[in-house]
C-alpha cells in the first residue's frame, strides 16, 4: 500500500531572497550550490533549532536556486525564525518528502486548484507543464479571501498571456467592491465553469477544509479519484 | 530502547517505514505507528526518527530518558 519513500538527505544553501508576499508569508529563494533531488510538487523540511516545519518546494525539480513560499501563522520559534530571517543567512532542511507530485506525463486537461500558501507546490507543478510544451489545457484556480492576499498574481497572469492553454482564475471568497474576477468558492465556481469536469486530472492544495471540500466536489462532479491528487497544508 | 510516535505530529510521511519497514508502518489514518520495535537495531530506528520531516519520532533508552530529539538544556 506504501509507494517507495526516497530518504531524504540534507541540504544546506544560502538565502539570496526574501520577499514578504503579505502578512506573514514569505517567498524565499535558497542558493543549495547543487542540485537537490526532488520530484515537482514534494516538500522539504526546514530545520529551525529543535523544530522542524514542512515547506513546499515552489519550483520545478532539477534546480540548485529553490524557491519557497513559506507562511506562518502563529507566534513561536517557526514565525520568529522566518522572520528573523535575512539574506545571507544560512538554511538547511530535509529532502524530498511527499506524495503529492507532478510528472507531466498525463495527457488530460490539467486542473491545479490552490488556496493561500497550498498554491507553493502548485507553483511548481505549473512551472514544470508550462515549461515541459504540454499543450492540453491547463486551468489554475487560485482561491483567497482578498486582492490584498492574491500573491503572485501576476505572474500567473503573465504566464496566460505567454500560453494559449493555460487559463488562470483568481477566486475571491470576499473581494472588494472594485473586483470584477470571480466571487465566492471554488467548489462552486468550478462545476460551473468547467462542464466536461471528468475528463481532467486534478491537483489541489490548501487548507484541510479547503481540500476535503474540493475533493468532494471534483467526485461529485465524476472525476476518478484517480485522477485527483491533492496535499493538504495544515 | 522505547520508540514512540507523537499522532498529532506525524503527517504521514512514510519515511521511518522507508528507513525502517519492519518497525513502522502507516494506519488506516496514515498516521506512523509502531508494529515491531525489535524490528531493527538501534541505529536504524535512530535513522527512522532522524528522517521524521516533523520530528514526531520520539526515542528513549532503558532508563526511559528521552535520546531523540535531543532535548533542550
Amino acid at each position: 500500500m506504501t509507494q517507495p519513500v526516497t530518504i531524504p538527505k540534507e541540504y544546506q544553501g544560502n538565502v539570496i531572497n526574501k520577499q514578504e508576499l503579505y502578512e506573514n508569508v514569505f517567498f524565499l529563494q535558497v542558493d543549495t550550490g547543487q542540485s537537490v533531488t526532488f520530484k515537482t510538487g514534494q516538500y522539504a523540511s526546514f530545520l529551525i533549532r529543535d523544530i522542524r516545519r514542512p515547506y513546499s518546494f515552489a519550483c520545478s525539480a532539477g534546480k540548485s536556486i529553490i524557491d519557497f513560499i513559506v507562511g506562518t501563522r502563529e507566534q513561536g520559534t517557526t514565525h520568529d525564525y522566518i522572520q528573523q530571517l535575512q539574506v545571507g543567512d544560512r538554511l538547511k532542511f530535509l529532502a524530498p518528502y511527499g506524495r503529492f507530485v507532478f510528472d507531466g506525463e498525463d495527457t488530460r486537461a490539467i486542473l491545479f486548484i490552490a488556496g493561500g500558501t497550498g498554491i507553493a507546490p502548485i507553483r511548481a507543478q505549473l512551472q514544470m507543464a508550462l515549461s515541459a510544451g504540454l499543450t492540453q489545457p491547463i486551468k489554475l484556480y487560485f482561491a483567497h479571501r482578498d486582492e490584498a492576499r492574491l500573491f503572485l498574481s501576476q505572474e500567473f497572469s503573465a504566464l496566460a498571456k505567454k500560453y494559449q492553454n493555460f487559463e488562470y482564475v483568481p477566486v475571491l471568497s470576499k473581494a472588494g467592491e472594485t473586483w470584477a474576477g470571480k466571487r465566492g468558492r471554488v467548489t462552486t465556481i468550478i462545476p460551473t465553469d468547467i462542464e466536461n469536469l471528468s475528463e481532467y486530472t486534478a491537483y489541489v492544495c490548501g487548507s484541510p477544509a479547503m481540500v476535503t471540500d474540493t475533493v468532494a466536489m471534483l467526485q461529485k462532479q465524476g472525476v476518478p479519484k484517480e485522477q485527483i491528487h491533492f496535499e493538504q497544508f495544515t | 530502547m522505547r520508540i514512540e510516535v507523537k499522532r498529532d505530529m506525524c503527517i504521514g510521511a512514510a519515511t521511518c517505514v522507508a528507513v525502517a519497514p519492519d518497525v513502522f508502518e502507516l494506519d488506516d489514518a496514515m498516521k506512523a505507528i509502531v508494529k515491531n520495535p525489535l524490528g531493527a537495531d538501534d541505529q536504524t530506528i535512530l535513522d527512522a526518527a532522524k528522517s521524521c520531516p516533523t520530528l514526531a519520532i520520539y526515542i528513549y533508552d532503558d532508563a526511559d530518558k528521552q535520546i531523540f530529539p535531543v532535548p533542550a538544556s
